[in-house]
């Protein structure tokens, strides 16, 4: 797509932005994830050779009027407005063109008796023009209108032109879904008009270039095809002298590069084609009476062809002015700053669903034991590696006497997988109950848990095992209380591994209910 | 290859947690029960749909000292003793998890192994050390710290620097964005073949971020625009209560603008990719407010002072309250529907008007009542605010973070937008005018304060709450 905007890409790029606001199932990342698409794509087919912002919206357009096809059939809002601005455009032309060629033709109506006054022809095709370009330009109206300021222009004709369009908008949106409706209403109820306003302008350009070749074409079919004669009649007291400086004055834009004789008539001509009614018109030479019509015709071709085309021009150029300040939107920068920020994802894909296994609870099916011990069982301690040396015999004790154990020997657990092994080879040989020690706010592993099965299963029964849950070590040397949490859930793994256990909680609360320890 | 990185470490440490905030998906299940993570889940990172990293969330360690034995015997006979050990016990049931957290070291994926910090160094994880350095594999290390105890931080640390190439520490639960660049930084010195997509990663990263707050800032502009010029209109018979009537429609009216600023704000949330976040705010956050409650207009917006600066209310604005066009009609009126409303009672209260309510005449036993647009000078700055600080809560809110009911965050004090320069807050005052008369040059303001919104996003994403340095 060249990158030259009117004003019906705008529309189109506005009309789809409003169609993506109002889908409410696009969002975010979808739109992203398209624009993105459409980015790449263009990239890999090389259409564009740089990604500047009105390029990106090229593109962009491009792609979403054709995925908007659908089935062959399209609705483009803008290219539907453009369509009935070009037909608007070619009915001002052939009406500009009739309105000069009769506006002539009832102009150019010589019988004989007077000749054309040259004056008539100034007042009705010459000075209307330049006053209106003078108003225009007079009312600072380029300036305005270039501010997107409504002008006169645009008071008279957008709403002209809203009524022409009126009829069309109507039977086009009975056929559109209610997003492509609600969005091409958007497109009417916004401020959109300001883009219509160059176009207009240089249909009214148009227009008037039109007239001015309908009126040059009757000029020049009149004067080729008929005998006209032209004078120049006043009441007040001016000279052919006064009005040669003026003629003179007047035919300055191309005196310089015609001939005199072609620019504009000589002061005798002027003197000769003045028209005294009283004295007839007899004595008037018909060299002087047709000296007038090159003045004329340049006349018209300077003061009312060409500013209309300078104009239009300046319209034109306006126009791309216009619509790429339209695309300094902030909706449109989001779609282009969509498409080349690259599109990242880190999700993974979705989870399988996994058995969980229950959440352990108080009432966990643990058999309960009774606390308390007449006389205090002698046992083998089994300490973790890294409390081995902190914990003293005292401290065992204490923690192990309220549930009727005494220390008699200790070995420390975890300090390796081999060392483990060994320790259970030993245990054959052991005499004593063994009570272990574990770091309970540490969650299970199944290392730990293998480990207090198989020592279960080498006691067989024979010898008690005990469990004592420890909390975190503390800086003073104590444990804090366990997490209720992390006590069940040992206590739950526990008991499918060695179910003969007893376990119990260092620390616990003297309050603590019975199913505390079993 | 596409460079793949295993999240690794011994049960419930927060390797999901981790993962979560680092791939910002809220999706991965984060159980305060260990061991809920039994199978390996990767994490594609695509760039414009092409894989160019992978995170990949693995079971914790359940028999890390036999696995160690198990590989030292296999290290004295083979160089390969990980692939070994996969496939002498792979079958093994007791050691499913094992191996299955080993595939990912098998396909050539970098280490990233994850431990709490805030708690003692124990056997069983210098032997999951040891184990990923018996791997060979590129390696580093994160502490997560759960809990605020900071006494083992050093033991972790010096074991660290004795198994893997670069340590840091990474709090899953309040980790920004920044961080999380970091960390991706970070990742590039354990493997210089991974530079270059690390680098092509981090740099979209950072482009989405800034996309991200480019449409933040775009929808605060759409919220504001829509909240500002809303209208609304009801036609009444002429023997209708006029004044029920005019209750009625502010208290829609402001329902509805209440209803417009959430739906933005859940775009917002979306946009951060935040799906399972329903723990909108912290419970003291003064975002808990009504929009029209008190509370918000004493807080957040700007002072009355700043209001004459910005230019934004003449005296006779100020001094006004809610003008009611209705013949007979009076203040009298106005108060009682503040009084029937706490919210018009606290608009009232700061002086503001709130909107105006206009009869715009009788036509065939009908009455139109007209509400809107609101041309309150301190409404779009209260709105501003409160989007501010809702972009500000969700943007320091971490993927990995579950627990939404301990939210800690100590309440902003006033908003942000009292903070700002005044020439700051010029623009913003002629963004907001030229939205309500409609005025030309609307895109240009519109364009300054996006830009100045934009800023503010900018700051805030780049705040550094929180400490994360490199351990070595």
């Amino acid at each position: 797509m060249k990158n030259i905007w009117k004003f019906e890409d705008i529309i189109d790029l506005e009309y789809f932005s409003n169609l993506d606001r109002l889908r409410e199932n696009l969002q975010g990342e979808d739109l992203h994830r398209r624009d993105r698409k459409i980015f790449l794509e263009i990239e890999r087919q090389r259409e564009s050779c740089s990604t500047s912002h009105a390029r990106c919206l090229a593109a962009w357009l491009k792609h979403r009027r054709l995925a908007e096809t659908k089935g062959g059939r399209s609705f483009y809002p803008g290219r539907g407005l453009g369509e009935s601005l070009r037909l608007f455009k070619w009915l001002l032309l052939v009406c500009g063109v009739l309105f000069g060629f009769t506006a002539g033709l009832s102009y150019f109506v010589y019988t004989g008796d007077t000749p054309l006054n040259v004056f008539t022809f100034f007042t009705i095709f010459i000075l209307p023009q330049l006053g209106l370009i003078a108003l225009l330009l007079l009312r600072g109206g380029l300036g305005r209108l270039t501010r997107q300021q409504r002008s006169f222009l645009q008071k008279v004709l957008v709403p002209l032109f809203q009524r022409f369009t009126a009829v069309l908008k109507k039977r086009i949106l009975k056929h559109l879904g209610e997003n492509q409706r609600k969005s091409v209403n958007l497109l009417f109820a916004d401020k959109n008009s300001s883009l219509l306003t160059w176009p207009l302008f240089n249909q009214a350009q148009l227009f008037g270039i039109a007239f001015n070749l309908g009126l040059l074409l009757i000029t020049l079919f009149k004067i080729t095809t008929a005998d006209l004669a032209f004078g120049w009649q006043t009441t007040l007291q001016v000279g052919a002298e006064g009005l040669s400086s003026v003629v003179q004055l007047i035919a300055l834009p191309w005196s310089w590069l015609l001939p005199d004789e072609f620019s504009f008539p000589t002061l005798a001509q002027i003197e000769g084609s003045r028209i005294i009614l009283k004295e007839g018109l007899h004595h008037l030479a018909t060299e002087d009476l047709t000296s007038w019509w090159p003045f004329l015709l340049l006349s018209l071709l300077f003061y009312g062809l060409m500013p209309r085309l300078f104009l239009l021009l300046f319209g034109f150029l306006a126009e791309r002015r216009n619509c790429g300040r339209f695309l300094d939107q902030r909706k449109f920068h989001a779609i282009s700053k969509r498409m080349r920020t690259p599109l990242v994802t880190s999700q993974a894909a979705m989870e399988k669903s996994s058995d969980e296994e229950p959440v352990p609870t108080e009432k966990g099916g643990v058999e309960q034991k009774s606390q308390g011990k007449e006389t205090a069982e002698h046992c083998l301690a089994l300490i973790p590696d890294e409390l081995f040396e902190t914990l003293s015999d005292e401290e065992l004790d204490c923690l192990l006497q309220p549930y009727g154990y005494q220390v008699r020997s200790k070995a420390s657990l975890f300090r390796s997988y081999d060392e483990d092994q060994h320790l259970l080879t030993r245990m054959e040989e052991e005499s004593n109950g063994v009570v272990v020690f574990i770091e309970a706010w540490m969650p299970p592993i199944h290392e730990h848990l293998l480990f207090l099965e198989e020592l279960s299963q080498r006691l067989d029964g024979s010898l008690s095992l005990a469990i004592c849950l420890l909390g975190k070590p503390q800086r003073d040397g104590s444990f804090s209380p366990l997490a209720r949490d992390a006590a069940l859930l040992w206590k739950e793994k526990i008991l499918r591994h060695c179910d003969s256990a007893m376990v119990f909680e260092a620390n616990a609360p003297k309050n603590e209910p019975e199913g505390q320890h079993q | 290859m596409i460079p793949e990185f295993a999240i690794m470490g011994h049960p419930n440490e927060g390797k999901s947690s981790v993962l979560s905030t680092l791939a910002e998906d809220d999706s991965v299940r984060i159980s305060s029960q260990p061991g809920e993570t039994r199978e390996c889940r990767t994490f594609p990172v695509a760039i414009d749909g092409e894989v160019i990293i992978s995170f990949t969330d693995t079971p914790g360690f359940q028999n890390p000292g036999r696995m160690l034995s198990e590989l030292k015997k296999y290290s004295d006979q083979t160089a390969h003793p990980l692939e070994n050990f996969y496939q002498d016990f792979k079958d093994e049931q007791d050691l499913y998890q094992d191996c299955e957290l080993l595939r990912p070291l098998l396909r050539g994926a970098g280490i990233i192994y994850v431990a709490d910090g805030s708690r003692p160094v124990r056997n069983v994880d210098l032997a999951e050390m040891e184990i990923l350095r018996l791997s060979g594999k590129p390696r580093m290390a994160i502490l997560n710290c759960k809990e605020d105890d900071r006494q083992h931080l050093e033991h972790w640390k010096t074991e660290f620097r004795k198994h893997f190439n670069s340590s840091r520490t990474f709090n899953a639960h309040r980790a920004t964005y920044r961080e999380r660049i970091r960390l991706l930084e970070a990742l590039k010195s354990i493997e210089q073949d991974w530079q270059k997509p690390l680098d092509y990663v981090v740099t979209a990263f950072i482009n989405d971020w800034e996309s991200r707050n480019n449409t933040t800032a775009d929808i605060i502009c759409e919220m504001i625009s829509s909240c500002l010029r809303y209208t609304l209109q009801r036609t009444v018979g002429e023997n209708t209560p006029l004044e029920a009537a005019k209750e009625k429609l502010f208290r829609r009216y402001s329902e509805d603008i209440i209803r417009l600023e959430q739906q933005h704000h859940m775009r917002m949330k979306k946009l951060f990719k935040h799906n399972i976040f329903d723990y909108e705010l912290p419970p003291q956050s003064i975002l808990h407010r009504d929009l029209f409650a008190s509370e918000t207009w004493e807080f957040l917006g700007l002072k009355k002072s700043q209001l004459v600066v910005a230019g934004g209310a003449g005296g006779a604005a100020l001094a006004a309250g809610l003008d009611l066009a209705a013949g007979g009609a009076s203040l009298g009126l106005f108060t009682s529907i503040g009084g029937a409303l706490g919210a018009l009672g606290a608009i009232y209260g700061s002086r503001n008007i709130a909107s105006k309510i206009k009869v715009l005449g009788v036509d065939a036993g009908r009455i139109r009542l007209d509400i809107g647009p609101n041309k309150n000078s301190q409404f779009p700055y209260i709105l501003l605010d409160r989007a501010l600080l809702y972009y500000s809560h969700i943007i320091n809110w971490a993927h990995g973070r579950r627990d939404y009911g301990a939210v800690t965050e100590a309440p902003a004090a006033a908003g942000l937008v009292r903070g700002l320069p005044a020439a700051e807050l010029k623009k913003m005052e002629n963004y907001f005018r030229a939205l309500i008369k409609d005025g030309d040059r609307l895109d240009q303001h519109e364009k300054q304060f996006k830009d100045t919104v934009l800023n503010i996003l900018n700051d805030l994403a780049n705040t550094d709450d929180y400490e994360n340095e490199t351990l070595s």
